[in-house]
């Protein structure tokens, strides 16, 4: 086992605000607020893990708790067979870390820079740090910003270089804070293809948070879901997608206009679709591919001359995921 | 070490990227020093000597202080920048990196504009040992280092001590304003000439005395006693009382992550 | 139009209040120790005028500090000027001169209200050398709280020279070192005025910087008001107009030259 979380829970403590700013400085008192409710899970040698949640549900702060910058409330963590407050320096060297939101690179200086700088800061041997540079810039494709300043990189192009940066050091885990904030979507792919080949090709494990369900499809088949500070789910990503694999979405276009409110109701009381909208001259239903209810639907609305026009969706998968986090009420 | 100089080495190449602006400072401080120093000796022109140092007495501690007071802003005014570490964020990325957090942090925020005011303590320094009258033995010329060296240890103690602060409120007090002006003005004399409490504060809690005090009673002879030149090296002592603070700070930071 | 601007900016800065009050005690700590440095000369002791005065010199300027330092920065202000952003300065529909002196005048005065003038209640009461004494007429004070305000509105035009230097040397904590350390020291903030030699005394009634800072302080130290010092305040006005003139052609030139040049 590579990550062991067992019964991990951690309370902030947040100041209590008060509005008279002497009241304020002299304030002791404090509030807690628990970012996360006994978390347990497990991770093994070479899994690609997509961690994902809500706004606020906790991602991060179990980010920072796997690699040491936080101390859990309770609970233990033990990553590579140690826990990773005791001994720092030896342990961030197995780890390597993207935070999709700061950088790691020296942003006055070539990038060129900072890659030697991690090589020194990790004490990386040169064989080794050749070697590695020649793979990785070559896999990312980035040879030609290697003498560029950071700050005139795009946020694609720096991204490219944080997760080279984060590699260099042959680390066995690889933990991806919202690696793709921001990006766009040739970006995106040139990432997940990156990913995918140097999670295959070393066998390291990663743990990526997103809130990009594209990531998630192209890169990995387990997710973990928090929402609230609690695990509400731990499992493969395509049972629940199969969950919603059998709601049709289908979009009627109405000639007549005058007739769209005559339609929705004869639809509503023949059918019972799960949900109706009316926009404009369309009309969208929702309808479940379960019983034989749905075939006749099909036959009743191609008998139908004021409809015009019919499309028949299934949900996207960001609509699966937004659909699944409002049912998990969180 | 070699670490901590690459860092240096990478923070000095970045701030000379906006080459204007860094000549600019460079100059700017070489100004400022050179203002302060200026008012000193009107000060002494226009009052005479201060409580037991004639002026060349009081320059040659002024000068040794503020050569020590310099080279400690030059390496450790990157702990300054702690606050916004934390408030970017950017303190979790040191964390994950294996080296010691506070040499990551130092090296962060190297001054080299403080260098403008080097220039004019050292040269400050020349002119206070011509102008004194000292007998010059062994110890006495060991002292011009060693105060130096112990001053470099307190002041940093000093910047390490209001850095740690900024692990449990991110509003504490910034060293630099403590710092500046008057207040650094006052560790620039010999704590006798001082008001009582405060001599005892520059004794016993921020050990000043140590460099700006009793070396200088055998250096100026009032005392015989020659190993108080050695006296400075106990400011190691407050520096590793403070190296603990720091690290229960860290410690405090990892629990609450704020 | 600049009511608006008045206001946003106090309500901007409303927000560090209390990193604000916070350097209350910093300022007595330092006023208390400049002034422990000052009595530990020999020459200076209470019995004579000389150390009253310089002790009282020392507290109006420490609880004014925020009127008179330099080193007061609108970082805000420095970054539209560095990135460029004066784009959408330029094409709000008002001077831009006068909107930036007014963000930077409510910045000292709100500065100087909460951060330091309070301290005015508690030096009174101090242990003897340390304590602020004061012999104040009606004159005298009304003419002092003119001669500061007009030391503000002095030290504003002059740090908006520095701020528009910054169009050309990118960056504020330079250009502020540089003209910031000449500026205190001139204007008698390093060392008192009257410990300057006589001669320089003279060449620097001839300059501006003493008008900003010394001058006001000096008032309240003065037994009678004479003619010596209402001409102060007529130099005061005289330099903030000369000021302000170079202030706007120079911001003038630059904008100029950044509409011409797109930079
Ligand atoms: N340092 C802190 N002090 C107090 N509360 C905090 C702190 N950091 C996070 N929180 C709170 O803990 C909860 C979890 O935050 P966390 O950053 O882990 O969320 P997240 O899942 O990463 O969200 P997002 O998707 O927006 O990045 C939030 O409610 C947040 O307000
Ligand atoms: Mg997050």
């Amino acid at each position: 086992m590579d990550i062991l979380f067992s019964n991990i829970s951690k309370e902030y403590q947040v100041k209590k605000r008060q509005d008279n700013p002497f009241l304020n400085f002299f304030n002791r008192e404090y509030e807690s607020k628990q970012a996360l409710k006994n978390v347990s899970f497990q991770i093994k040698k070479g899994e690609i893990i997509g961690y994902i949640g809500p706004n606020g549900a906790g991602k991060s702060t179990t980010i920072k708790i796997m690699t040491g910058i936080l101390k859990p409330s309770s609970g233990k963590c033990c990553i590579l067979g140690v826990d990773p407050m005791e001994n720092r320096i030896k342990f961030v060297k197995k780890v390597g870390v993207v935070f999709g939101n700061r950088s790691n690179l020296l942003w006055d200086l070539p990038v060129i820079d900072s890659i030697h700088m991690m090589q020194k800061l990790y004490d990386i041997p040169q064989e080794t740090f050749s070697t590695n540079f020649k793979e990785l810039t070559e896999m990312m494709d980035i040879k030609n910003l290697l003498h560029m300043p950071v700050r005139l990189l795009s946020l694609g192009q720096r991204m490219r270089c944080e997760i080279i940066v984060s590699l260099l050091h042959n680390p066995e885990i690889l933990f991806l804070d919202e690696p793709t904030l921001g990006l766009d979507a040739r970006s995106k792919i040139a990432v997940h293809q990156f990913i995918k080949k140097i999670n295959e090709k070393r066998s390291i494990t990663v743990i990526l948070t997103t809130h990009d369900m594209n990531d998630i499809e192209a890169l990995t088949n387990r997710v973990i879901i928090i929402g609230k500070g609690s695990k509400l789910f731990d499992g493969q990503f395509k049972a629940i997608k199969d969950k919603y694999k059998k709601i049709k979405k289908i979009q009627l276009e109405i000639n007549q206009v005058e007739q769209i409110t005559s339609i929705t109701n004869q639809i509503k009381q023949q059918f019972s679709p799960d949900y109706v909208t009316v926009i404009a001259n369309e009309i969208v239903i929702e309808i479940r591919d379960e019983t034989h209810e749905f075939e006749e639907f099909i036959k009743y609305i191609s008998k139908i001359k004021a409809i015009g026009n019919y499309q028949i969706q299934s949900l996207n998968i960001e609509e699966i995921i937004a659909r699944y986090y409002s049912e998990l009420d969180i | 070490m070699s670490v901590y100089l690459m860092l240096v080495k990478n923070n000095i190449k970045a701030q000379f990227e906006y080459n204007i602006s860094t000549y600019l400072l460079i100059l700017g401080q070489f100004i400022a020093q050179f203002t302060f120093i200026l008012g000193f000796f009107f000060l002494f022109k226009s009052l005479g000597s201060i409580r037991g140092y004639v002026f060349s007495q009081a320059l040659l501690v002024y000068a040794l202080v503020n050569i020590s007071y310099t080279c400690a802003e030059i390496i450790g005014k990157g702990i300054n920048n702690l606050s916004e570490l934390i408030r970017r964020g950017n303190l979790d990325i040191y964390l994950m990196r294996p080296q010691p957090l506070l040499l990551q942090v130092m090296g962060s925020g190297v001054e080299i504009s403080r260098i403008g005011r080097l220039i004019t303590s050292i040269s400050l320094l020349a002119l206070a040992i011509i102008r004194s009258s000292i007998q010059w033995d062994s110890f006495r010329i060991i002292a011009m280092f060693i105060i130096p060296l112990g001053g470099i240890i307190l002041f940093l103690g000093l910047y390490i001590l209001f850095g740690s602060l900024t692990f449990f409120t991110v509003n504490s007090i910034n060293i630099s304003i403590l710092l500046m002006g008057s207040g650094s003005d006052c560790l620039h004399y010999p704590v006798d000439v001082m008001n009582k409490t405060v001599k005892t504060i520059l004794t016993y809690i921020f050990p000043f005395a140590l460099i700006n005090y009793y070396p200088f009673l055998y250096i100026f002879g009032k005392s015989t006693v020659s190993s108080l030149v050695f006296v400075p090296f106990l400011s190691i002592g407050f520096l590793s009382i403070i190296l603990q603070f720091w690290k229960y700070g860290a410690i405090h930071y990892s629990s609450t992550g704020s | 139009m600049y009511r608006g601007v008045f206001i946003y900016r106090i309500k901007q800065l409303w927000q560090y209040k209390i990193s604000l009050t916070s350097s209350l005690p910093l300022y007595l700590i330092r006023g208390f120790l400049t002034i422990s440095i000052l009595l530990a000369f020999n020459t200076l002791s209470l019995q004579n005028n000389q150390g009253k005065e310089l002790v009282n010199y020392i507290w109006i300027q420490t609880c004014f500090a925020p009127f008179v330092s330099a080193w007061i920065i609108d970082s805000d202000l420095n970054n539209i000027i560095k990135t460029g952003n004066i784009a959408y300065e330029y094409l709000k529909p008002i001077d831009l001169y006068w909107a930036w002196f007014i963000r930077l005048v409510s910045q000292r005065l709100l500065t100087g209200i909460i951060s330091s003038i309070p301290l005015l209640l508690l030096i009174n009461f101090l242990p003897v050398p340390y304590a602020l004494k004061l012999q104040l007429s009606q004159e005298k004070l009304i003419l002092f709280i003119v001669a500061i305000s007009l030391a503000l509105i002095l030290n504003t035009v002059l740090s908006l020279l520095v701020y528009i230097s910054v169009f050309h040397t990118f960056s504020i904590t330079g250009s502020l070192l540089i003209f910031g350390s000449i500026m205190e020291f001139l204007g008698g903030l390093v060392i008192p005025f009257s410990l300057f030699p006589e001669n320089m005394k003279k060449v620097l009634n001839l300059l501006p910087f003493k008008y900003g800072a010394a001058y006001p302080f000096q008032l309240l130290n003065e037994n009678e008001l004479s003619m010596a010092s209402l001409i102060g305040v007529i130099s005061q006005l005289i330099w903030i107009i000369i000021i302000i003139v170079i202030g706007k052609i120079w911001l003038e030139s630059n904008i100029k030259h950044i509409v011409v040049q797109g930079g």
